[in-house]
C-alpha cells in the first residue's frame, strides 16, 4: 500500500534526478511568475483596483507570461516527442518574440 | 354724427404725442378697434384711454368695419398693441379674420379683447385659437348673491333686475397679473359672459385671471327663458371672467368677456363695502383694467437674462482658457468637472428693470433627459438685475449636452436660455499617472522583465547541455 507521504516522496525523487537542469529552471520561473500575479490579484481583492489600466497590464502580464514559459516547457521537454523534430533553439526564439512583444504591450498599458 | 367721430378719431390720434419713452416693452403703437359710433364712441372709454395716453402709447382710433382697419400694410405689423371693444362687430376691418389676428400675435403684438352676449365671428374663431370657449349667443353672467342693483328710477321703483352686473374679487393666485393694490382694493363691476377653458388648452399658455364666485353662473336673461337640466351650466370657478394668454413669442392676450369693465360709467359706479347696501366705495376696475392692459402690453411681469456664465471650479481649473478670454464660456467640459452656472436676471415693471425675484429657478443638463437638475440659488443682486447660480457637479457621461433654464410660471414671461455645451472624456494622456495605488502594479511589471532577463541569462550562458545530450 502506497501511502500519499510515499507518493509525494517518490516524485520529489524522480523530479530532482530525471528532471533536466532546463526544465527545472523553468519551473523555477513558472513559480515566481505565479506568485506574483497571486500577489497582484490579492491586491486588487484588498486594496483597490483603482488605476484599473495598471492591474489589468500587471496582473495580464504574469498570466501572459505564464502561459508563454509554460509553453516553452512543453516544447523543450525532451519528453514530448511531437517536438523532437524541431530544434529546442527555435521553441526559445519564439519564446523570446511573444515576451518582447507583450513588454511592449504591458508598458504602453500600464499607465 | 359718424363724421364726427371720424374727425374725433383723427383728431386724437395727431394729437396723442406719447410724453417720452414708451413704458411698453414692444412698442407704443396701440390700435383701439371700437364698434359703430351709435353703439361706442371714444369717450366712453375716456379714462381708460387717458390711462393708455399717460403711459405713453399714442391710441389710435378705428371703427370695426372700417376698410381702413389693416393690421399689416405690404406684411409690416402697423401696430403694437391691439385693444378690441368690438364684440358685435361681424366684419372686422379690411378682411381681418382669425388667422390674421393670429398672425399678429406670432409677430409680436399684443391683444386686448373684449367680448360680449352676441360675440361671434372672427373674434370668437380667434379665441377659439387661444383654448377660450365662449359661452352660448346670449348667455350672460349672473349672480343673484353679489350684484350691483339697478339704480332706481325717480319714482322709486327699482328697475327689473337680472342681477347682471355681478361684483366678485375672485382673482387667481398668481400677482404678475393682477397686482396686491387691486386685491386689496373693492370688488371688480363686471356685465359680461363667462367662458371656459377647452380640455385640450395648454396649461402653461393660458391662465385664468378673474373667476365668478361660485355662486356666478351663465345664463340667458331674457324674457320665457328657463333654466333646464339639460344646460349644461357655466357656473363657479370653472366660469372664467378674464384670461390671460401668453404665447411661445411671449406676446401677450388678454381675454375679457365685457366691454363695459373698460367704460368710464363702470369706472365711476361705486359699489357697496358688502353684498348688504352699506357706505359705498368705488370698485376696483379703474386700476384692475390698468394692470390688465400694463401686463398685456408688456410694462410689467417681463423677465429678460441679461447674461449667462459658466466655467469650472475647483482644482481642475483650467487656467490657459481664462487667460485666453477670461469673459467667455469655455466651449466644453471634462466629465464630472465641478463648474459654476449663474444666470442674470432682470424684471421689468414700474417703467424700468428690476432684479429678478423668481423662485425654484432650476438648472438642467440635458441629452435627451435631464441628467443634472438643480435649483439655483439668488447669489448677489445689483440695482437692475439679480444673479442666481449654483455649484453643480457634471455628469460622469460624456456626450452633446445642453445647459438649460427653462422658467416657465403663471404670468410672467417665458425664461427660456440654452447653450449647447459638449462634455469630452479624457483623451488618452490626461489620465493621472504614477499614482500610489498603482505601484505595486508597476513594481510588480518591473520584476517581471528583470526576472526575464534573469531567466534568459541563464538559460543562455548556463548550458542547454542536458537536453543535447539526452537528444544526441
Amino acid at each position: 500500500m502506497v501511502t500519499v507521504t510515499q507518493l509525494v516522496q517518490q516524485f520529489q525523487k524522480s523530479y530532482w534526478t530525471q528532471t533536466p537542469l532546463q526544465l527545472k529552471l523553468i519551473d523555477a520561473y513558472l513559480v515566481a511568475i505565479m506568485l506574483q500575479g497571486v500577489l497582484q490579484f490579492i491586491y486588487c481583492l484588498a486594496i483597490s483596483s483603482f488605476p484599473y489600466n495598471a492591474f489589468l497590464a500587471g496582473f495580464g502580464a504574469a498570466v501572459a507570461s505564464f502561459v508563454f514559459t509554460a509553453s516553452l516547457r512543453i516544447q523543450v521537454n525532451p519528453k514530448n516527442t511531437e517536438y523532437s523534430h524541431q530544434a529546442p533553439e527555435r521553441a526559445f526564439a519564439e519564446f523570446l518574440v511573444c515576451q518582447l512583444t507583450l513588454f511592449f504591450i504591458v508598458t504602453n498599458y500600464i499607465g | 354724427m359718424r363724421f364726427f367721430h371720424l374727425l374725433l378719431a383723427a383728431t386724437l390720434a395727431y394729437t396723442s404725442i406719447p410724453e417720452g419713452q414708451a413704458k411698453s416693452l414692444t412698442g407704443d403703437r396701440a390700435l383701439l378697434v371700437l364698434p359703430k359710433a351709435t353703439e361706442a364712441k371714444p369717450e366712453d372709454y375716456g379714462r381708460f384711454v387717458e390711462s393708455l395716453k399717460s403711459r405713453g402709447f399714442s391710441v389710435t382710433f378705428q371703427t370695426a368695419t372700417s376698410n381702413k382697419l389693416n393690421l399689416f400694410v405690404y406684411g409690416e405689423r402697423q401696430f403694437d398693441h391691439l385693444v378690441l371693444l368690438a364684440p358685435k362687430a361681424k366684419r372686422l376691418g379690411n378682411g381681418i379674420t382669425a388667422k390674421s389676428l393670429v398672425e399678429f400675435i406670432d409677430d409680436g403684438g399684443n391683444i386686448v379683447m373684449a367680448a360680449g352676449s352676441d360675440f361671434g365671428g372672427a373674434q370668437r374663431d380667434f379665441a377659439k385659437q387661444l383654448g377660450i370657449d365662449f359661452d352660448l349667443r346670449g348667455n350672460v353672467a349672473v349672480d343673484h348673491f353679489h350684484y350691483l342693483p339697478a339704480p332706481e328710477t325717480e319714482a322709486g321703483v327699482r328697475d327689473p333686475e337680472n342681477h347682471t352686473r355681478i361684483l366678485t374679487d375672485q382673482y387667481t393666485n398668481s400677482t404678475y397679473i393682477v397686482g396686491d393694490q387691486v386685491r386689496q382694493g373693492g370688488p371688480i363691476l363686471y356685465q359680461g359672459v363667462g367662458h371656459r377653458h377647452m380640455t385640450n388648452s395648454q396649461p402653461t399658455m393660458l391662465w385664468s385671471v378673474l373667476t365668478g364666485y361660485p355662486t356666478t353662473y351663465s345664463f340667458d336673461t331674457s324674457e320665457g327663458q328657463v333654466v333646464t337640466s339639460k344646460d349644461s351650466l357655466l357656473s363657479g370657478s370653472k366660469m372664467h371672467l378674464v384670461s390671460a394668454f401668453q404665447a411661445r413669442n411671449n406676446a401677450r392676450v388678454m381675454v375679457v368677456g365685457s366691454t363695459s369693465l373698460f367704460s368710464d360709467a363702470f369706472f365711476a359706479t361705486p359699489v357697496p363695502s358688502s353684498t348688504v347696501l352699506t357706505s359705498p366705495k368705488p370698485n376696483g376696475n379703474d386700476q384692475f383694467v390698468r394692470d390688465l392692459t400694463e401686463w398685456t402690453f408688456q410694462e410689467k411681469s417681463v423677465v429678460r437674462v441679461n447674461s449667462v456664465s459658466y466655467h469650472v471650479v475647483g482644482p481642475n481649473e483650467s487656467d490657459e482658457k481664462k487667460e485666453s478670454n477670461p469673459s467667455a464660456n469655455p466651449g466644453s467640459f471634462r466629465v464630472s468637472d465641478r463648474i459654476k452656472y449663474s444666470i442674470n436676471l432682470s424684471e421689468y415693471y414700474a417703467d424700468q428693470w428690476h432684479p429678478a425675484q423668481v423662485n425654484q429657478l432650476q438648472f438642467e443638463a440635458v441629452m435627451l433627459d435631464p441628467y443634472v437638475r438643480q435649483t439655483l440659488e439668488a447669489e448677489s443682486r445689483t440695482g437692475t438685475a439679480a444673479v442666481y447660480s449654483q455649484i453643480i457637479d457634471l455628469p460622469d457621461v460624456y456626450g452633446v449636452f445642453t445647459f438649460k433654464v427653462d422658467f416657465l410660471r403663471r404670468g410672467l414671461s417665458h425664461v427660456k436660455h440654452t447653450d449647447v455645451v459638449p462634455i469630452l472624456p479624457f483623451k488618452h494622456n490626461e489620465y493621472d499617472r504614477y499614482l500610489v495605488s498603482a505601484y505595486p502594479y508597476y513594481i510588480s511589471a518591473g520584476s517581471l522583465m528583470v526576472s526575464f532577463l534573469v531567466f534568459c541569462g541563464i538559460w543562455i550562458f548556463n548550458g542547454d547541455s542536458t537536453i543535447k545530450v539526452k537528444k544526441s
